[in-house]
């Protein structure tokens, strides 16, 4: 069972990088779809948070297949657990309230 | 006639290198230096030998001499020595192009590009080892994608960039999993408040 409930911004993005992701869903792939919304983070820096996420019970990993392009090195799926999918929905019912009845940065846009 | 044959033999021999390139003429004056330096290292064992040897008649003068000649040439190896150090860790930045010579025959790796090997030692000092073998595949996954999109030198900056950035959220994790901040943190509490 997880120690910590909190899920900060970073590690927001991962567990939604990796819902999304689905069963494709390792370093290279979670760095891209990271790097497409501008977070621009290291693999070493996703690694330390994908390792937080896992000792928190949020997500599990399994090991895959090697190909050349790796220079014959395993690959990491991972995936979320019911832990997780509960923290992201509370994350994003925690945003939601926020949000509600905020008329956003330039109101007359909203 | 038996100048003429050895003409033709020079100039046959001339069209041979042409045919075989600048690289094999490179590959064939390396060979070349290897085999001098051997000469070297053997002239400077013989001068050695004539300088220990007891049945030798000696004056100072000769001692004096030979030894004198010894140090030069040992100098001369060193510099020499130097010099294949840094050209080998030249060849180690040359965007992974190995031109290799075996027998006058040149042996040209282009299409394979390896990442930088100062950063993947950074890396295996710095990354914890039980992620270390998913990290390199990712890296070199990024790296080949990079080579075939913007090129050998952009992938192998990229590389080291990340290495770099890495290690560094590598560590800081450790540091934090340690204690060390908090340690910290409470240090400068005591200071601050005079204790």
């Amino acid at each position: 069972m997880s120690q910590n409930k909190y899920i900060g911004g970073l590690e927001e993005s991962v567990l939604i990088a990796v819902h999304a992701l689905g069963s494709d869903a390792y370093g290279v792939s979670i760095h891209n779809k990271l790097h497409d919304v501008n977070r621009r983070l290291s693999i070493g820096s996703l690694y330390v948070t994908l390792g937080r996420l896992e000792e928190k019970g949020y997500i599990s990993s399994m090991e895959g297949e090697a190909t050349e392009e790796r220079g014959g090195r395993a690959k990491r799926y991972f995936k979320l657990t019911g832990n997780g999918i509960r923290a992201l929905s509370d994350a994003e019912m925690v945003r939601a309230g926020l949000l509600d009845g905020y008329g956003g940065l330039v109101p007359w846009k909203a | 006639m038996e100048s003429l044959t050895s003409l033709l033999s020079a100039i046959g021999a001339l069209a041979v290198l042409v045919l075989l390139g600048r690289e094999t003429i490179r590959g064939l004056v390396k060979e070349l230096r290897l085999l001098f330096a051997e000469l070297r290292m053997k002239h400077i064992e013989a001068q050695l030998r004539k300088l220990l040897s007891p049945n030798e008649p000696t004056s100072l003068w000769s001692i004096f001499t030979q030894s004198s000649t010894a140090f030069v040439e040992v100098i001369k190896e060193m510099i020499y020595a130097t010099m294949s150090i840094v050209e080998s860790l030249l060849g180690l930045f040359s965007f992974g192009r190995i031109h290799r010579m075996r027998k006058f025959k040149v042996v040209k790796r282009k299409t394979k590009h390896l990442p930088p090997s100062s950063a993947q030692l950074l890396m295996r000092f710095t990354i914890k080892p039980s992620d270390q073998e998913v990290i390199f595949g990712d890296m070199n996954e990024i790296f080949n994608i990079m080579v075939k999109q913007n090129g050998p030198g952009w992938a192998r900056a990229w590389y080291v960039w990340h290495a770099i950035r890495s290690s560094t959220a590598q560590l800081v994790a450790k540091l934090w999993k340690w204690g060390v901040f908090a340690y910290i943190a409470e240090f400068i509490r005591k200071i601050a408040s005079g204790a």
